[in-house]
């Protein structure tokens, strides 16, 4: 061992070297905790997500995105030809919501069973139950990313439509304004319309956690209901036959429309002569009534 | 008693599990394979089983359920021969008068009740007298008051035991068993191993399949085990471990003089390790197991040491089966 | 490996069995009846901070309990708190620091295991990145590597079972319900979670609640045991009292038995084979246990005869004994609710 006097100074220490070792194990959470409205979020983003196929497999998106496509060609071609025919007939609103209703009514076959067989089926709603949220919370969660679903659907289409019409105007800004009321109507029918196929399919969806079944009840539903309407109403003479018209998916959302617009295109709706207010009750009626089986579904469980 | 070569004339000689006084084997696997195209899920497997009761062990994806259904014959092999009672068992109705088999699956009608169930069993066997077969199975699993109701509102560990009187309701020779305790609360558990145990000594041979070693521990007496679609152990379980030469025993002692007793055992040939653990005893590692065994109360007599524990940590089934596994 | 005496735990049992500080789930006379039949009735219990097995047959009321515990249904009498919040008024807050782990199926197949954890965090309270985080770093703590990424339909038995218990406390919960965690394992898997488990009440300093029908896995784990029977309270204690001290001692040696026996008796100590052991060429003996005189004894005659002494150790009563024994008057058939 070296030993250090004063003539033999001590030679500079070795420099201590670096070593360390981290604890890579569990560490407890220190960090912040959200309450239910953050979990509710979370859980209509991650259920918007799901539905349209982000994170998925690519068979999943495939339907979404060829109706986002489908739904997209009317507003397209619309805006097309008023831009490069401007002599030529332009596309009305009522004409493009009764265009689109098949591409809505499956897009809601499809996305509503989404959102909450799957849960059902696979047993994950005691996980989810067993989280710092109520039942209610998530159900009020599907909904909503529901909603926000239709309506990508069935407003926004429409309001692209109303758009490009009016920056296609010599003076979009006056345009806008003047025609403020074509958009207020195109905002009633589009959340309308969206809220009310989405109950009815997200009412049908929560029965059941069989996907497929849900969507096919949901579409001959939808497709079928116009044909038990005609049917009805060609059988019965009497006054009672107008009503049948709310049997009638397609023809009740045409009602809406027609009323909205004021224009005259399906013979059932004319001769059933509602007011656009009946059509608007109806609608908002289904909505409330499947909420409440909804309700009855998923919340009450001692 | 280790596994014995049992010759069988005009046949290869057949690895015969259980003790050679309970009889000549009543379950026979003769090189049996079974693949599905590229994938082997069973490799010449050969075995004998005698009457008594032995343990089906393996991981999960190693075959053993694929051996099970070979042996109930409800597969046929790819290459080889299964023989129950010097019967073919595939495609023969007549071996299931001697064969009972409880499956994993639940395939049990909800809409009959318990006795409807077993006597069902009993009527399709042909047996003469239905209704006592029926009302003995049922006493033999203790099911007398629930075996009036529907099994449809069975608990899980009831519908397994009404499963296991209707295999035994034609009093069979030969019992193969899958999981049959799962479900099951403690009570009926300990009922069932009992009734298991029972049975093998009345001279069945009973095949258990289970994953829960320590049970399997108490209610065989042998045990077979398939890794990778191959026999990898057959035999009384300790004696395996005595022949798993990767790892030595580890014993451990408890005694009121362990640092005297640990300088005296580490001059032990036998003795690979001797440590000191935080609560006093010892833990001794050997390679030499009889040796170490014998060594030990011969030096703690002659050096006065009193011996409170003495105690084998790793020779559980349990470890035994995870020594197997890694090999 | 396994071992008899419990745990010891750094919670708060203490090695000689004393109960310390607040207990983590107590009830006072919770009473639940679900359409005529009595499911909990008047159950008091006060369980401390430990791991502990929850024990009982089908229908005893266990699950119930659990769902009352988690504030997922309100009771028809009595009151329970849980980590010192009310059951019945403060169901949120509990959920926010309790994990729970069911026994079936509840995995969506669509999803990847990072993603589903990741997400459980998130409906839990905890921030999208961080909970990203956690959700990987717990996959990892419960064995998960690259599979963490995959979907989660193409996993084993064994891997589901680790994403139920990681999605169970991903968000640091103080108390874990734990449903048949070994179910459906094959004997590696039931070791690695057997011994997950236990990580996660010593490393982690999680409490756990194990429900299960597998008596050994609750000695292994657990160093508190409650049993139910019929929706009440059969026996909550400390597995370290349940022992009992004095049993006989358990011999086994190699070779022949009786000469050991006869031996043993010529110095007045009298043995007998143990009823319940396969032989298979072990002898497996009971001896009286009269303190030092019959150790002695043993080692004596063991060593005179040179035959190897395998085992020597007292026989404490084990869970099984404690259970069946509270169940003796053939209930094997279910409780009054007749499961």
């Amino acid at each position: 061992m070296e030993v250090s006097t004063a003539a033999n100074p001590p030679a500079a220490a070795a420099p201590a070297r670096f070593g360390e070792v981290y604890d890579r194990g569990y560490a407890h959470y220190e960090g912040p905790r959200l309450g239910r409205r953050h979990a509710i979020w979370a859980l209509i983003v991650y259920s918007v997500k799901r539905a349209l196929g982000i994170k998925k497999s690519w068979t999943a998106k495939v339907i979404p995105i060829i109706l986002y496509v489908g739904v997209s060609l009317p507003v397209i071609v619309g805006i097309g030809i008023r831009a490069f025919l401007p002599s030529a007939k332009v596309l009305q609103y009522p004409t493009f919501f009764g265009l689109i209703f098949t591409i809505e009514g499956i897009f809601v076959a499809t996305v509503a069973p989404e959102m909450l067989c799957g849960d059902r089926r696979e047993n994950v709603l005691p996980l989810y139950f067993s989280r710092a949220i109520t039942r209610l919370d998530y159900l009020v969660a599907k909904l909503i990313a529901t909603a926000i679903l239709t309506l990508t659907i069935s407003f926004v289409p429409a309001l692209i439509l109303w758009l490009g019409f009016q920056l296609l105007e010599k003076y979009p800004l006056t345009a806008m304004w003047h025609h403020l009321g074509d958009l207020g109507h195109i905002a009633v029918a589009g959340t309308l319309i969206a809220f009310y196929l989405g109950a009815g399919g997200l009412t049908i969806a929560s029965f059941t956690g069989r996907k497929s079944v849900a969507v096919a009840v949901t579409i001959i539903l939808f497709l079928s209901s116009t044909v038990l309407a005609q049917a009805l109403f060609h059988a019965v003479s009497s006054g009672i036959r107008r009503y049948f018209v709310f049997i009638s998916t397609p023809q009740t959302v045409i009602g809406l429309v027609n009323g909205l617009f004021n224009t005259r295109s399906d013979p059932m709706v004319s001769a059933a002569n509602f007011s656009v207010w009946i059509y608007i009750i109806a609608m908002s009626a289904v909505v409330l009534i499947g909420c409440a089986i909804m309700y009855w579904r998923y919340v009450p469980h001692d | 008693m280790t596994s014995a070569i049992v010759e069988k004339p005009g046949a290869l000689p057949v690895p015969e599990i259980g003790p050679p006084e309970s009889g000549p084997a009543t379950v026979i696997a003769d090189h049996v394979s079974k693949w599905y195209g590229d994938v082997v899920a069973v490799s010449d497997v050969t075995f004998g089983l005698a009457p008594g009761v032995t343990g089906l062990l393996g991981p999960n994806g190693s075959g053993k359920s694929t051996l099970l259904k070979m042996l109930a014959g409800l597969l046929a092999p790819s290459a080889g021969g299964i023989r129950v009672l010097n019967q073919r068992v595939r495609g023969n109705a007549q071996v299931y008068r001697h064969l009972g088999l409880v499956p994993e699956q639940e395939h049990v009608y909800p809409f009959l009740t318990g006795r409807e169930f077993v006597r069902l069993n009993a009527l399709l066997q042909k047996l003469p007298n239905p209704d006592a077969a029926t009302a003995r199975a049922i006493a033999t699993v203790d099911m007398e008051e629930p075996a009036r109701r529907k099994i449809g509102g069975y608990s899980k560990g009831m519908r397994q035991r009404i499963k296991v009187a209707a295999a035994l309701v034609h009093d069979p020779d030969v019992l193969l068993m899958d999981e049959p305790l799962n479900g099951m609360d403690p009570v009926q558990r300990a009922h069932t191993i009992q009734l298991i145990r029972t049975l093998g000594a009345n001279g069945k041979t009973v095949l258990v399949s289970s994953h829960v070693l320590p049970e399997v521990e108490r209610l065989a007496q042998n045990i077979l085990v398939i890794i990778n679609g191959k026999l990898a152990a057959a035999g009384d379980f300790r004696a395996i471990r005595d022949k798993i030469d990767a790892h030595d025993h580890a014993v451990r002692i408890r005694t009121n003089e362990p640092r005297r007793l640990a300088a005296a055992l580490i001059a032990l040939p036998a003795t690979r390790a001797v440590r000191m653990e935080s609560d006093g005893r010892l833990t001794a590692e050997t390679n030499d197991v009889r040796a170490f065994y014998r060594a030990v109360p011969e030096i703690a007599k002659a050096e006065k040491i009193h011996l409170y524990e003495i105690f084998p940590t790793d020779e559980s089934l349990t470890s035994v089966f995870s020594y197997l596994v890694e090999r | 490996m396994a071992t008899t005496a419990t745990a010891s735990s750094p919670e708060l049992i203490t090695p000689t069995g004393e109960i310390l500080g607040p207990p983590v789930i107590e009830t006072r006379g919770l009473t639940k009846i679900y359409g005529g039949v009595v499911a909990l009735d008047r159950l008091d219990l006060s369980v401390p901070r430990a791991a502990i097995g929850l024990l009982g047959p089908n229908g005893a009321g266990k699950t119930t309990l659990l769902r009352l515990l988690l504030g997922l249904a309100k009771p028809d009498a009595g009151s329970a708190e849980v980590l010192g919040f009310d059951t019945a008024t403060q169901g949120l807050d509990i959920r926010a620091h309790v994990g729970y782990m069911p026994e079936s199926d509840c995995l969506p197949p669509g999803a990847t295991a990072a993603d589903f954890v990741g997400h459980m965090a998130e409906m839990s309270g905890l921030p999208g990145r961080q909970a990203r985080q956690r959700a990987a770093d717990v996959l990892y703590q419960v064995g998960l590597d690259e599979e963490r990424y995959r979907l989660i339909k193409g996993f084993s038995t064994g891997m589901k079972q680790r994403v139920k218990l990681a999605q169970a406390i991903v968000h640091d919960p103080s108390l874990v319900f734990l449903d048949e965690p070994t179910a459906g394992l094959d004997p590696p898997g039931r070791e690695d979670m057997l011994a997950l488990i236990t990580r996660i009440h010593h490393s982690l300093g999680i409490t756990v609640v194990v429900s299960t029908h597998i008596l050994e896995d609750v000695e292994r784990v657990c160093d508190y045991v409650v049993i139910l029977n019929g929706g009440r309270l059969v026996l909550a204690q400390p597995l370290r009292e349940l022992g009992g001290s004095g049993g006989d001692l358990l011999v086994r040696v190699d070779g022949n038995p009786e000469l050991f026996l006869a031996r043993l008796a010529q110095q007045g100590i009298v043995g007998a084979t143990a009823p319940d052991a396969y032989g298979n060429g072990w002898g497996e003996l009971l001896i009286p246990n009269t303190g030092d005189r019959a150790y002695d004894a043993i080692r004596d005659v063991a060593a005179e005869l040179h035959l190897p002494l395998r085992t020597l150790r007292r026989r404490e009563r084990s869970l099984e004994d404690v259970y069946l024994g509270n169940f003796e008057n053939g209930t094997a058939n279910g409780n009054r609710n007749g499961q």
